[in-house]
């Protein structure tokens, strides 16, 4: 007998071996082109190993330099032993570049400093004073303290510096003049877009998901139909239609210019208003969606049996019906949320310079500039937004139904 | 008037005003699509109605010019390839999944997700400068990958979502019957969520052709789907061949719209859109 029990455990010990072996794919897939890559990518927000390997004498001789006291002699030598073992200007290049973030000039200053003392005979002899005398920027602590701060290997450089802060030379960790400030304007943008937009959702969203659920079964068929009509339609086909009706010489603009009703086309593109009403567009289905799913579930006669028990209306409604509604209202506001905070093609055709937030910002410093610690340490704000959100709204709500994959 | 006919009269003016909301906001949602496609058919460059003259030139330019070919060649093939690839790992998954019951099931889910719930800029960034190290980068395996990554966890969860409501006990049957568990994979269980993968490869492909922002930083010259050649050309609203091609791909959605109703007509158990299915 305790043979057929123990084969038993044993064939469900292989059946369950098999069945993990058919999700094994997906996760080695994901983990390889997905979940790695982005792992790596938010990495390089605190990685800072340039300068150490670029310079790697001058690293060691300011190690133990704290800022306020005398610069250490040995610094100079190394700094010259260093810049003369850089064979290419290329191998300065990556060092060159990350100074120049903290410090505007530095990339100049090594780049011309090792041009210089290639030319020279014997730099070795006296290297404090012959640096001195090619650029006057290496008699100044900060050029050195900038130095100093980027040694790495991790650095709080790109992440201090996404959210407008910066580290003084004495360590300290200050704001950054408001005028200097770029960041958090784009993350100031970014959230407000999407709080617009989840806003809007929910007011024109809950009236038609309500309509639907009332509505005969043609009728919200009909319904359904327009609803998923657009959603099936590419993103960039409804960004271009927008395009097309609100420019200058688009068709409303059109229409009032002929029907007299305005003297000369108005501005109806690249700002605010036009993002927000292009972003309600694409997003108001996944709050229609949910939102039309529970209000089928709420049979109309519990609103019928508060008002017989004496409820106003809207007492009955917040009371009654709010708080059965509530998974969808929840699973509708997160799943435009969260797309709000990353959406980049909308703003970037129908918005203006004030549109542009944080998604925007992080392409912008990939493709432009090639900062890509910058770039990841904004990406690491904006997935840290979007899995709190997230969090915050699985917390609250605490229904399964929320938790995954409602789209 | 009595105060029940107040009553009526006020919530019939509600009905009312909730009614033309209704179609003013239908009108929102569909206008602006059914606006712009018919322009791709005026003879003239003009973005205003009425069209003078019916054309096909736009069109014709469209297959005329070799970038409009090969972006629409490279949607295609791309599209085609990452939702082979995509319903293949999601419905080993979801089977999987379902038939295992793991204690850390809901971990798994959360990686799954991960693709869904990363703003896509962050995840071509990502995707970019990876498949750059290994000289990837601008090549159809690394644009076709990514979008498989995009569009997998979309079928896990259709699929998912069909065999939450399919009876295990024909599997039991099929095995006592002597089917082996891929037999009885084959012949028992693809049949009955066949339509929960049909409408798990109709989202999946949805999503890669939707996809801007990760073929624009994977995709080369060379590898320029539909939608980042009219992104490319969307400075210039005025040539309608933009139009035409936003004309073809209304048209897929159309499809892809009438075959998912096929679909949940079909089978009551298509997941197509739960909400479509619990009105009846």
């Amino acid at each position: 007998m305790p043979n057929i029990a123990r084969d038993q455990a044993r064939s469900e010990r292989a059946a369950k071996f098999r069945a993990l072996m058919l999700v094994v794919p997906i996760l080695l897939f994901l983990l390889v082109v997905f979940i790695g890559p982005v792992v790596k990518l938010l990495s390089r927000s605190v990685d800072d190993r340039d300068v150490a390997s670029a310079l790697p004498q001058t690293a060691q001789a300011l190690a133990e330099w704290r800022w306020g006291t005398p610069l250490p002699d040995a610094a100079y030598g190394a700094m010259v032993g260093d810049l003369r073992a850089a064979s290419t200007p290329a191998n300065l290049a990556p060092a060159a570049g990350r100074l120049n973030y903290s410090l505007p000039g530095m990339r100049a200053l090594l780049m011309t400093t090792r041009t210089k003392l290639q030319a020279l005979d014997r730099p070795e002899a006296d290297p404090k004073s012959i640096l001195i005398s090619l650029s006057a920027k290496w008699a100044e602590p900060a050029t050195w303290a900038n130095i100093r701060q980027a040694a790495g290997p991790i650095t709080d450089f790109y992440l201090l510096t996404a959210v407008d802060l910066k580290r003084d030379f004495d360590g300290s960790i200050a704001r950054v003049p408001p005028s200097q400030s770029s960041f958090l304007p784009s993350i100031r943008t970014t959230f407000v877009i999407a709080f617009t937009v989840t806003l809007l959702a929910i007011v024109f969203g809950f009236p038609f998901a309500y309509l639907m659920a009332s509505a005969t079964e043609r009728v919200a068929g009909i319904m359904m139909f327009v609803v998923l009509l657009p959603f099936l339609t590419a993103t960039m086909v409804r960004i271009l239609a927008w395009g097309i009706l609100l420019g200058r010489e688009g068709v409303i603009n059109y229409g009032l210019l002929s029907s007299g009703l305005v003297d000369g086309p108005l501005d109806l593109l690249y700002n605010r208003t036009a993002v927000n009403i292009a972003l309600l567009h694409i997003f108001v289905p996944y709050m229609i969606l949910p939102l039309y799913s529970v209000m089928k579930t709420v049979p109309l006669s519990h609103m019928r049996a508060a008002a017989s028990l004496g409820a106003p209306p809207f007492t009955a409604f917040r009371r009654v019906y709010l708080p059965q509604i509530a998974p969808g209202l929840a699973a509708g506001s997160l799943l435009v949320f969260i797309q709000c905070l990353g959406v980049f093609v909308v703003p970037a055709i129908l918005g203006g310079a004030q549109e542009q937030g944080l998604p925007s910002l992080i392409a912008h410093y990939v493709n432009k500039t090639l900062n890509w610690g910058l770039a990841a340490a904004l990406s690491v704000i904006l997935l840290v937004s979007v899995y709190l959100v997230y969090w915050l709204f699985v917390t609250l709500t605490k229904s399964a139904s929320l938790s995954l994959g409602t789209r | 008037m009595t105060q029940r006919a107040m009553t009526s009269a006020l919530s019939l003016a509600n009905r009312a005003a909730l009614g033309i909301f209704g179609v003013m906001f239908c009108i929102y949602l569909l206008g602006p699509i059914l606006a712009f496609i018919p322009m791709s058919f005026n003879d003239v460059a003009l973005l205003h109605y009425p069209i003078e003259r019916f054309s096909l030139r736009w069109y014709s330019n469209l297959v005329a010019s070799s970038e409009w070919r090969l972006a629409l060649l490279n949607s295609v093939v791309v599209a085609t390839s990452a939702t082979v690839l995509a319903t293949i790992l999601g419905v080993c998954a979801a089977f999987g999944l379902w038939r295992g019951r793991f204690r850390g099931h809901s971990i798994i889910m959360v990686v799954i997700m991960t693709p869904m719930i990363v703003p896509s800029v962050i995840g071509a960034i990502s995707m970019y400068f990876s498949f750059a190290e290994i000289g990837m980068d601008y090549t159809y395996s690394a644009l076709i990958l990514a979008h498989t990554a995009m569009a997998a966890p979309i079928v896990v969860v259709t699929v998912s979502a069909v065999l939450a409501r399919f009876d295990g006990n024909l599997l039991r049957a099929a095995a006592s019957l002597g089917a082996d568990p891929l037999l009885a994979f084959r012949k028992v269980t693809l049949p009955l969520i066949m339509p929960g993968v049909v409408s798990g490869a109709v989202f999946a492909f949805a999503i890669s052709l939707d996809d801007v922002v990760v073929a624009l930083f994977l995709a080369g010259p060379d590898q320029r789907t539909l939608p980042v050649q009219m992104y490319m050309r969307s400075t210039d609203l005025f040539d309608l061949a933009t139009a035409a091609a936003a004309a073809m791909m209304f048209i897929v959605a159309v499809a892809m719209m009438i075959f998912l109703e096929l679909l949940r007509r079909r089978d009551r158990l298509a997941p197509v859109a739960k909400a479509a299915d619990s009105r009846r």
